[in-house]
């Protein structure tokens, strides 16, 4: 099955076309999408601002990261949680979006970035964070600066 | 001049046509725009649940406050001046819209629950920032907040859709 016939099959789904059925689920579930996004980036960049020593440098970076942990892993879930079914009811016109596939990209890279390495940083020790942490904060933001970016720009291209 | 008038000739200024008709400006700027909006919910959020006693319990709250303020004033100065230009290039269309009338409401909510909070808890704040759990009034201040927020989002979010 090429990836085409997938993003046709995903547009059929029963969720899909309950989505799209009438005109005020999308609103609700976009909605819930972006309240997630706003707690995500900005807890992740409350960690990033730490590590870079430009805002809550009376916080330890652990002790911050710990108090973080939680509404991060919990607003990731939920912006993939409210993502999937906003994939699922227009997956043939997001097919045919160039930012898009992007999108999906960084957002993956993102991920893997901020559970195998970010994570390591921000559980130093070190007040600040280790040596490397400003590096490690620096391509955080630039990374879930991407996904923000390709995903704003979804809905206008 | 009514408000719908002062609205017309906001949207007619030659800056706000522009940006109306950008293809890349006006994504940009709201995109900046959700950027203040992250900056500035999440401290919120983190000294909201002080206020609740649901995290940083074991820190005082003054220095939650002290050490996210910073942060939210930055966010929220972004959120203020990037919202200030969006709202003039679609002036018309936020006067006639309900959902930007229940955020501006919102948004005054906001802001009278933060001047009570400050002028009455916040001045006595070195009495109770230890108590576990903190005194009722500064539960009430941060649940409102997060409320009043949640529906300001919501409201913004939706204003955009033209639904009605």
């Amino acid at each position: 099955m090429d990836l085409h016939a997938f993003f046709e099959w995903c547009d059929t789904t029963a969720l899909g076309l309950a989505i799209r059925g009438n005109s005020w689920s999308f609103p609700l579930v976009e909605t819930i999408h972006i309240l997630a996004i706003t707690v995500l980036l900005g807890s992740i960049l409350m960690t990033d601002l730490r590590m870079l020593g430009l805002a809550l440098r009376g916080i330890p970076v652990a002790r911050l990261q710990r108090q973080l942990a939680k509404s991060i892993d919990i607003s990731l879930l939920l912006v993939v949680l409210t993502g999937i079914p906003l994939f699922l009811s227009e997956a043939v016109k997001l097919d045919d979006n160039i930012a898009f596939r992007p999108k999906i990209i960084l957002l993956v890279l993102a991920i893997l970035f901020h559970y195998g390495v970010h994570n390591r940083a921000t559980s130093s020790d070190a007040p600040a964070g280790p040596a490397w942490g400003k590096l490690a904060a620096v391509v955080s933001i630039v990374l879930w600066f991407g996904v923000g970016a390709a995903g704003r720009a979804i809905g206008f291209v | 001049m009514s408000l719908l008038e002062i609205c017309q000739w906001m949207e007619n200024l030659d800056w706000a046509v522009a940006l109306r008709e950008s293809q890349i400006v006006f994504p940009v700027i709201e995109g900046a725009h959700l950027l203040g909006l992250a900056l500035m919910m999440v401290p919120v959020l983190m000294f909201d649940m002080r206020l609740l006693g649901l995290m940083w319990a074991d820190e005082p709250a003054s220095k939650i406050r002290n050490q996210f303020l910073p942060v939210t004033i930055v966010g929220g100065c972004l959120m203020v001046v990037t919202g200030s230009i969006l709202f003039a290039s679609e002036a018309v269309k936020c006067y006639g819209s309900n959902y930007f009338r229940v955020k501006v409401l919102m948004l005054f909510l906001a802001t009278v629950n933060v001047i009570v909070f400050h002028s009455t808890i916040d001045r006595r704040i070195a009495e109770w920032e230890n108590d576990s759990p903190p005194p009722p009034r500064a539960k009430l201040a941060g649940i409102v907040s997060i409320l009043v927020w949640t529906g300001v989002i919501f409201a913004g979010r939706y204003t955009a859709y033209n639904l009605f």
